[in-house]
């Protein structure tokens, strides 16, 4: 793999950019592989990575039907937390931030990591009390939040105007989270896309899996693309959405519901918001990227779908909320919106599991998903590896359905 | 904005109801079915690429509950699919 | 742009709510009250009584307040059968009269209704949105009536100020 460093930019400055080698090879598709994962993803690229990276296996084909990092990965809003509620949640956001913060050294390959903190705007006491309590908890796991003022708070956000003493929901406290940041999706997916390349992995895009194979005796066999058949005795489904669809042609029934989260971007303007602000109370929260476009997303619309664009009426609930708030982005144009589908459990928590069909592993119920793509890489990785639970993720297996022991973790959206 | 047909109102604007989550398998009778399938019925909802029944409460309307058919690719209210039952 | 319309906030009215089958009801209470509609989101008149049907099984009675007594001491609501259910909620719903030329656009604005004289008939009734809030609106002399929650009053006169200015 070709280094990225101020030397290999100069040397090909020199030479017009034309040497740049591929960042991923296109091999032919094999008919065999030891581990096949659908979906190129954040999720799918991670597992083949760490396979590659911490367990040795290389003989790994990643299939996306599409081209890789344009799902869900494309269309989110990059907060990354870990100011989760649950003693089962919180260690394992932990890491994964901390692993992001890594990234760029461990990929050699610019995240843009801006560690820039998330700013809580609460204006109901319930609220205050739920983060209050998270805070504790968090605290157990070294993950920070802090309560402050009001007072604090409008120093902290200038543009926060509204919600005055004499507002429907007045402005009460904010909490504030330091290790929360924003990075850039694109990185990820073609940083990881690239390391595992580089260990041997083969990544093939325009590769729809139609169907889970499996032989006379149940187990894996392999998967039905719309290039042929690929044969493995491990397959991993990561393919945020649409999970069930690809499990059920395996006779597996899974508890997850497809729902839309949308996000919508304004016109670029200069520096006004340095850190992630989220209004739990009033449904939204946003960021300022580099370009200076405010970066906003909503609640989510609550019936399923499968649709990537946003729901009219979410739209204008979430700008309504936002006005409340921020009277001053009445005047910002809003460029762009767009939608995602993704799967989610009714606790709310991911799962990451082997299944009933031998040899086929699920990582699902993604909901802010983002966050968690390095540690859920790599715990995947595990499982797939050695058959075991990773620590970090044992809690999020499917077993916790069949005991009807939930993680039910309020932490997961970020509005709300 | 969809329009939701209100058997008692006839259409109206989907803001005045309240989404009441997909209608699930009939509940059996726990003492009939094994574990595995008393947890299959309390946690996996049909999730299709296509039409899925679900509940709607006409809560600021004349609080009438009420199911309807929706595809999840398009959000169109549809005719329930011929195997339905 | 600026809107010619008359708002006017009604004074209170005496209010009844009535819920259970229309036999049981107008076994009970039928000869104090006007004929019970049969049209959902109708209402039928006498003596200054409107009786609305309002959702399946569900009717409110509205009269001058100056009624409010002597109903009560007619429908008795304190030893009505079980079936039946009659309450009295005159404090709690506040009635708004939007009328004048620019009603209609007003509406509009707030409530999500087709408003249109030829779907929204002149003496309908009915529960919808004004703003965003459960109320109860209908269509009255060529122009419009609804009410919320009592709590909301004050409220709905900002939003009402806001969207005619
Ligand atoms: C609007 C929005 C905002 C969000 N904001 C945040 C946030 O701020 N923070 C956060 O942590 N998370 C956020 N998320 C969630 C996050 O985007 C997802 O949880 C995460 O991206 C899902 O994992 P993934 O990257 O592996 O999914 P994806 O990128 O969707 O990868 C799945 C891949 O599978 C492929 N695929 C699907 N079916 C098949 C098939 N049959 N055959 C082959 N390939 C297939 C798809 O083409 C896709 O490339 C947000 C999501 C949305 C929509
Ligand atoms: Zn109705």
């Amino acid at each position: 793999m070709q280094t990225y460093n101020i030397f290999s930019l100069a040397r090909n400055a020199l030479t017009g950019h034309q040497n740049w080698q591929k960042a991923w090879r296109s091999p032919p598709l094999k008919d065999q592989y030891d581990v096949v994962v659908i979906g190129a993803g954040g999720h799918g690229l991670s597992t083949a990575y760490y396979l590659a990276k911490e367990f040795g296996i290389t003989n790994v084909a990643v299939l996306d039907r599409g081209w890789l990092g344009g799902g869900n990965i494309a269309r989110n809003t990059l907060t990354i937390r870990s100011n989760y509620m649950r003693d089962e949640s919180i260690p394992f956001y932990v890491k994964s931030v901390a692993m992001y913060e890594g990234l760029t050294k461990e990929l050699n390959f610019n995240m843009m990591h801006s560690k820039r903190t998330m700013v809580d705007v609460v204006q109901t006491y319930p609220k205050m009390r739920e983060l209050r309590r998270r805070q504790l908890t968090m605290d157990i796991y070294g993950s920070t939040y802090e309560q402050i003022s009001t007072e604090e708070l409008r120093r902290r956000i200038p543009a926060l105007t509204g919600g005055g003493p004499d507002a429907r929901l007045p402005v009460i406290g904010g909490m504030v989270h330091t290790d929360a940041g924003v990075n850039r999706h694109d990185a990820v997916a073609w940083g990881y896309a690239r390391g595992a390349d580089a260990l041997g992995v083969e990544i093939h895009q325009q590769t729809a899996v139609k169907s889970i194979l499996r032989g006379t005796d149940g187990a894996i066999q392999g998967v039905e693309t719309n290039r042929g058949t690929v044969r493995a005795k491990k397959v991993v489904v990561a393919v945020s959405g649409h999970t069930t669809t690809l499990t059920e042609t395996a006779g597996l029934k899974l508890p997850l519901r497809t729902m839309n989260l949308t996000a919508f971007v304004s016109e670029p303007v200069k520096p006004l918001v340095d850190v992630i602000v989220n209004c739990p109370d009033s449904g939204f929260y946003f960021s300022q990227s580099d370009k200076g476009e405010m970066v906003i997303g909503g609640a989510p619309d609550m019936g399923q779908s499968f649709r990537r664009d946003i729901k009219q009426h979410v739209f204008e609930d979430t700008v309504t909320a936002m006005l409340s708030l921020f009277p001053a982005f009445k005047k910002l144009k809003l460029m762009r919106q767009w939608g995602g589908h993704l799967d989610i459990a009714h606790d709310a928590s991911p799962i990451m599991s082997k299944t009933d069909v031998g040899g086929l592993f699920v990582t699902a119920g993604w909901w802010g998903g983002y966050k968690a793509i390095p540690a859920g890489g790599l715990t995947l990785a595990h499982l797939v590896a050695k058959d075991q639970p990773h620590p970090l993720m044992a809690s999020f297996t499917l077993g916790r359905f069949k005991h009807l022991d939930f993680v039910l973790e309020s932490g997961t959206t970020t509005a709300r | 904005m969809m329009l939701i047909h209100c058997p008692f109102c006839g259409k109206r604007s989907e803001s005045e109801f309240i989404y009441g989550g997909p209608v699930g398998a009939d509940r059996p009778n726990p003492d009939a079915v094994s574990d595995a399938q008393w947890v299959e019925y309390l946690t996996v909802t049909p999730n299709p690429l296509g039409p899925v029944q679900e509940k709607w409460w006409h809560a600021r309307g004349c609080g009438e509950w009420l199911t309807i058919w929706r595809d999840t690719r398009t959000h169109d209210i549809v005719e329930a699919p011929e195997n339905a039952q | 742009m600026s809107y010619n319309i008359h708002i006017q906030r009604q004074e209170i009215s005496a209010l009844f709510d009535l819920k259970g089958p229309s036999e049981a009801l107008q076994e009970w209470a039928g000869k104090h009250l006007p004929v019970f509609p049969s049209h959902p989101n109708s209402k039928t008149i006498k003596d200054e009584m409107e009786l609305s049907f309002i959702g399946r099984n569900h009717w409110i009675l509205r009269a001058p307040l100056s009624q409010e007594q002597s109903l009560a001491g007619r429908l008795m609501p304190e030893s009505c059968p079980s079936d039946i259910s009659i309450v009295r909620i005159s404090d709690t719903l506040t009635f708004f009269g939007i009328s004048g030329p620019d009603a209609p656009e007003v509406m509009a604005i707030a409530c999500p209704l087709d408003l249109h004289a030829s779907v929204f008939l002149e003496g309908m009734i009915t529960y919808s949105e004004v703003f965003g809030i459960k109320a109860l609106v209908s269509h009255y002399d060529g122009g419009f009536e609804f009410a919320v929650e009592q709590s909301f009053g004050d409220m709905i006169v900002d939003y009402l100020n806001r969207a005619i200015t």
